[in-house]
């Protein structure tokens, strides 16, 4: 039988930083129960050593995120090459044998990847900052390093971003399979800066130290193009001499080796050659990897997939769960009588802060303080969760925040669910409009149908591209799947999702964060260069924002910096329709200048998100280092002074949590440098002085030792240093 | 109500100054009672003990509708029947969410003016005919017991005049075979003396001297207590924050009289239409009319009538026996422990949003974690066989503990939740012996449970 066509599952995977050299065992996530935090459990391990020579084992456990010197172990997935064969509408595991029935031997299958870390690029805009590694087409089965190189590099001097390896296929272990090893998570420095104590060694030569950001941006194209939120580099303050009262972020010119891109397989058998791509992005590692994030990319990508309205079936019994148990397991690890504080000057609370900061509403606390205890809180979710395991309907779907209504700043609107978290457009969080609609399914379901025994889990099927998207390869651990990553991407941590859709629109690049055209692939479409786009094929694209003012007045909210009473909706749930609905057709889109005074209509071309009959989204629409480029440079500026407490589940905030005296939450913050058993359970205020948190600058070079993993709440024993 | 809280209680006298709430109003006529007390008593402790019948009453309503609610078999052959029964669940579970918030206003209001919490009401079936012709009953929504919500909620016959509803009511009426003069009396005319109590008086203010009713027939202002305000519970605490929760709380006369007009209207509504599909009475009213008159389709469950776990009752139709038994107690446990979470949440100062801060969050959190439960445990029992032999579903009892009175002392508060959960947890253990295919709900609820108990004993300690 001939080869129809190959694949690479899973379409994307999530490399995680470490410098052990050994990657992560694999484990499963094993539920005890509905309410009880996940148990990891060793699963089969796949061991591959430098000839490419592949073993398999199963550890005792417990399951190690670290070797015996402290150092983290990455997380390094497989991609697998399946085939479809004629008169079979089947996906097989692709093997050296069916290669031998073809004709060929492992040779055949030739790889190529190609990852690329632009964030230095999308703040400098100098596409000699971008950098790039590419491996060039191989056969064999040895380590192929992943050397970035940028033209604003020391001579002779190259960016480490892992490696991949071929694995060899054997009689043992037949399949063909590529292995993705991150780097190590090190941080490098600029020329001008030889003794810079915090960064690996120096590097970089362009003018990426010295970079500066404006506090308080014009509304101008120079204004507009900054990254969402901006200033999120290291680097130092200094009055800004063109803005009295204002502050230029200046940049230390610190280079991480974060990255993401394409890896592609090609099989050449004869005359025929058949091709497929997946896609990688490394990022930090999940430090609390018995917790799932709320909201995710494989939320996004299912939503993408399928759209934004999920119909009544089983199966959604079980996804309503894994939903609030997420939100419970986000809640667990968060501070959220802190998070819930209102204050303007203070640092180190969560959105009322923000929501007086960006929109001059009046501050206030978001929940009534007495119910914003932690225990309370998760007290609540516990609950709720319990209740559908009962076989109860679920009844909440009212209190879920709708997707256009972030800008409801108003008491009720802060208040709906998901609360005091961070959404991809910077306001309050909202789930994906598939995740509230599957709630509503859920309810119907059950009503008509009474709670039924969760669905089987779909086979791998062409036509069932969901399956795809969340196959798990073989010695895969869960936190290598996009149901690890955060995309409440305020810019993110593993990948900056929003980075997806800035080409969705063939000859416009828009921002990721903002109805922003940020530049034209065609001259012809110059003029809308520093547009704004305001709808697409009719739809929205931006929200009204209302509240209450400072003095308690109900009416539109203007944001501080471009004094505009609408926001932008994050493009995901905005562009949910357009892109199931009108792929490759022409639709109208509206923009306008900055100053409202010019309109323009024109027709532009859907994109297509995932290739065709693929859940593997598309080459075109986003080019290797797009999806990490946004993300804060280096990643570790997302850990501390950054106000990030909305990804709980992959970075923590509020652990070792007991029950107080009083009977409310007391606990550590995760950043607080004195953890010991005996360490008083009092949560330390990140207000960016405090001297008892981690700095910054100290997390850079010294992470991997500093941050710890929490499982089931508690901290793993200090690292030695 | 209880004998010894209506004793002493006489209904006469001239027309209500306020167009309030009506319990019923089956006969012409008594919209000019007013209740009275037969002994002298202070304005003060006769707002107490009208405020105690008005809780007893949103009290039993309330769990009257989560029961019919909960009877209700979403599972229809049609999809129109589907989406008929399936807006009725969610109507009725919104007007019982509205009585527990009509609820926390009367406990509130007594918090204000010192008085004691009232959160006790004797077993169903209440009968009480003094207040209402027939029995406050948990059974299945029917057409007939929809007639008797829409009459429970029904406002004063110029109001139904005004609205051009006095036909069908009178239809209702007929359908439900109430005829001639019963004694009824309206619970609106209740909180309409209560409104009266709370009315400036035109003597002047000081503490109250005898006799009270005659010379000072308002509450003495000493005596509402602004201070009290942090112990009342608030919408955004107990609700979130949504807004179609209503909760009032209250701090002097006016926001008294505010609180016992709106929880009147969301009941009754009032003489403008538009007003009539956000009130109960037109809720059921619109439900009531929807609802099949025929056996042509069920809407709800067989299920047993005031369903109970009393063994010296000896009914077939009631008694609770068999699987069905173990999960009636945990019924009732757990809504022991929710009306006691509830009545200690009400003697916890609120934090301010300062560093203070107290257990009165838990307290509320773990009240509406009990609501959950007893959802849970209510669709379970309705699923359950009533007992051995018997083709009716079994129901929550929702059986009244032997007191709800809490010790006087913090620490021994806590002894009481304490042992509750333990109960409970053994009580898990037992039906999880015996009945394990619902381990997993039972598993987690045990979890859940012992992580409330650390925090319990936490308290217990301090």
């Amino acid at each position: 039988m001939g080869i129809k066509g190959i694949r690479i599952f899973p379409p994307l995977a999530v490399a995680r930083l470490g410098s052990s050299p050994v990657p992560l065992e694999n484990y499963k996530l094993e539920i005890p129960d509905a309410v009880s935090p996940r148990k990891i459990v060793p699963a089969s391990t796949l061991r591959v050593d430098e000839a490419g020579n592949l073993t398999e084992i199963l550890s005792e456990g417990p399951v190690s995120f670290r070797d015996g010197a402290g150092l983290i172990h990455p997380v390094a997935p497989f991609f697998e090459v399946w085939a479809q064969f004629d008169r079979s509408e089947e996906w097989i595991h692709l093997t050296k044998q069916h290669l031998a029935d073809q004709g060929v031997n492992a040779d055949a299958v030739s790889w190529n990847v190609h990852v690329g870390n632009h964030k230095i690029y999308r703040r400098t805009s100098d596409p000699d900052d971008q950098i790039d590694a590419v491996t060039g087409e191989f056969s064999d089965h040895q380590r192929h390093e992943l050397l970035g190189e940028s033209k604003h590099f020391i001579p002779n001097e190259k960016l480490p971003l892992g490696h991949v390896q071929y694995v060899k296929p054997s009689d043992q272990h037949p399949e063909i399979r590529l292995r993705f090893t991150p780097a190590h998570g090190k941080v490098y420095g600029s020329a001008d800066d030889p003794n810079d104590p915090y960064v690996e060694k120096p590097l970089y030569v362009g003018k990426w130290r010295g970079y500066t950001e404006p506090d308080t941006p014009k509304n101008d194209y120079d204004g507009r193009r900054l990254t969402n939120p901006a200033q999120i580099y290291a680097g130092y303050d200094t009055p800004d001499p063109s803005t009295p009262g204002g502050s230029l972020h200046v940049s230390y010119g610190y280079v991480d080796d974060e990255c993401d891109g394409i890896v592609e397989v090609k099989l050449k058998i004869g005359e025929s050659t058949f091709t497929a791509h997946a896609r990688v992005a490394a990022g930090p590692p999940t430090f609390a990897p018995d917790s799932k994030p709320i909201r995710t990319v494989a939320d996004e990508l299912e939503q993408a997939l399928l759209g934004p309205t999920a119909e009544a079936a089983a199966e959604e019994i079980e996804t309503v769960k894994d939903i609030v148990r997420r939100a419970l397991e986000t809640v667990r690890l968060m501070n959220t009588a802190q998070m819930n504080k209102a204050s303007v000057k203070t640092r180190g609370v969560g959105m009322a802060r923000m929501d007086s900061l960006d929109y001059a509403r009046k501050s206030e606390p978001i929940f009534d303080p007495e119910v914003a205890d932690s225990l309370a809180i998760r007290t609540r979710h516990e609950r709720v969760l319990l209740a559908l395991e009962s076989g109860s309907l679920a009844w909440f779907a009212r209190v879920l925040r709708e997707y256009d209504e972030v800008g409801n700043l108003t008491d009720e609107g802060r208040r709906k669910m998901p609360g005091m978290m961070r959404n991809a457009d910077g306001r309050h969080l909202a789930l994906t409009r598939r995740q509230v609609s599957k709630v509503k399914a859920m309810a119907e379901y059950i009503a008509a149908n009474g709670a039924a025994e969760p669905a089987k889990r779909a086979a791998i099927e062409p036509i069932n591209l969901t399956a795809q998207l969340t196959h798990s390869a073989k010695g895969n651990p869960p936190n290598s799947q996009p149901d690890s990553a955060i995309s409440n991407a305020y810019p993110g941590l593993e990948m900056d999702f929003r980075n997806i859709w800035r080409k969705v629109l063939e000859g416009i690049i828009l921002h990721e964060s903002l109805n922003f055209v940020l530049d034209v692939e065609r001259a012809e479409l110059e003029p809308l260069k520093g547009m704004l786009l305001l709808r697409v094929a009719g739809i929205n694209v931006t929200a009204p924002v209302t509240g209450p003012n400072t003095d308690g007045i109900v009416g539109p909210l203007k944001d501080t910096t471009f004094s505009e009473d609408r926001m932008s909706l994050e493009w995901s749930n905005a562009l949910a329709t357009l892109i199931h609905e009108h792929t490759d057709q022409e639709v109208d889109c509206d923009f306008e200048s900055l100053d409202h005074k010019q309109q323009r209509t024109i027709k532009l071309k859907v994109r297509r998100f995932f290739d065709e009959g693929t859940a593997v989204i598309s080459k075109n629409i986003a080019e290797p280092g797009a999806l990490t480029q946004s993300l804060c440079a280096p990643w570790q500026n997302d850990y501390r002074e950054c106000a990030c407490f909305y990804w709980a589940a992959n970075r923590p905030d509020f652990v070792n949590v007991e029950v107080g005296s009083n009977g409310e939450a007391a606990g550590n913050n995760w950043m607080q440098r004195d953890r010991t058993i005996n360490t008083p359970k009092v949560y330390i205020n990140d207000d960016w002085v405090d001297e008892r948190l981690y700095k910054h600058t100290e997390l850079v070079k010294g992470w991997e030792k500093l941050l710890r993993f929490i499982i089931a709440n508690q901290d793993e024993p200090p690292i030695r240093q | 109500m209880s004998s010894r809280l209506r004793s002493q209680l006489i209904w006469s006298t001239p027309e209500p100054r306020l167009a309030v709430r009506a319990f019923a109003a089956p006969t012409i006529g008594v919209a000019k009672e007013e209740a009275k007390f037969t002994v002298q008593v202070a304005p003060r402790e006769q707002a107490i003990r009208l405020l105690w019948i008005g809780a007893e009453v949103e009290h039993a309503l309330m769990v009257e509708y989560l029961y019919a609610a909960y009877s209700i078999n979403l599972q229809q052959p049609e999809e129109a029947m589907r989406k008929d029964v399936m807006r009725w669940r969610n109507t009725i579970l919104e007007i019982a969410r509205e009585e527990m918030g009509h609820l926390a206003t009367v406990e509130n209001l007594l918090t204000l003016i010192g008085g004691p919490l009232h959160l006790d009401r004797e077993d169903f079936p209440i009968i009480d005919p003094d207040l209402w012709p027939f029995p406050f009953e948990l059974e299945p929504l029917s057409k007939r017991s929809l007639a008797k919500y829409v009459l429970a909620e029904t406002p004063s016959e110029d109001v139904l005049v005004s609205l051009g509803l006095k036909d069908e009511i009178d239809a209702i009426k007929k359908f439900l075979k109430v005829e001639g003069d019963l004694t009824v009396h309206r619970v609106g005319l209740i909180y309409d003396k209560v409104n009266d109590l709370f009315t400036a008086s035109p003597m002047p203010e000081g503490p109250p001297v005898p006799p009270y009713t005659d010379q000072n027939p308002s509450v003495a202002t000493v005596d509402i207590q602004q201070s009290t305000e942090k112990y009342q519970v608030t919408p955004a605490a107990w609700g979130l924050g949504y807004g179609d929760l209503l909760i009032e709380t209250a701090h002097d006369r006016a926001s008294a009289q505010k609180a016992i007009k709106l929880v009147s209207e969301q009941g009754e509504g009032t003489s403008a239409p538009s007003d009539l599909d956000s009130s109960h009475f037109g809720k059921f009213l619109k439900i009531y009319r929807e609802f099949p008159d025929t056996q042509s389709w069920q809407p709800s469950h067989k299920v047993a009538s005031n369903p109970t776990t009393n063994t010296t009752i000896d009914d077939p139709a009631r008694s609770v026996g068999g699987d069905a038994c173990l999960w009636a107690e945990l019924g009732n446990l757990r809504y022991h422990m929710l009306l006691l979470y509830l009545h200690h949440s009400f003697l916890i100062e609120a934090p301010s949003n300062g560093p203070s801060r107290s257990p009165r969050g838990s307290l509320i959190s773990w009240t509406f974690g009990e609501m959950y439960n007893l959802r849970s445990l209510s669709e379970i029992l309705m699923g359950m066989p009533l007992n051995s032999g018997s083709d009716l579903k079994a129901g929550p009892p929702f059986e009244m503990p032997y007191t709800l009175t809490l010790p006087a002392r913090e620490g021994d508060r806590w002894r009481t939740h304490r042992d509750l959960l333990m109960a409970s947890i053994d009580l898990v253990k037992k039906i999880l012996a015996e009945q394990p295919a619902r381990a997993p709900y039972l598993q987690a609820l045990l979890t859940s449970d012992t992580t409330t108990l650390e925090q319990v004993n936490a308290l217990v300690g301090a």
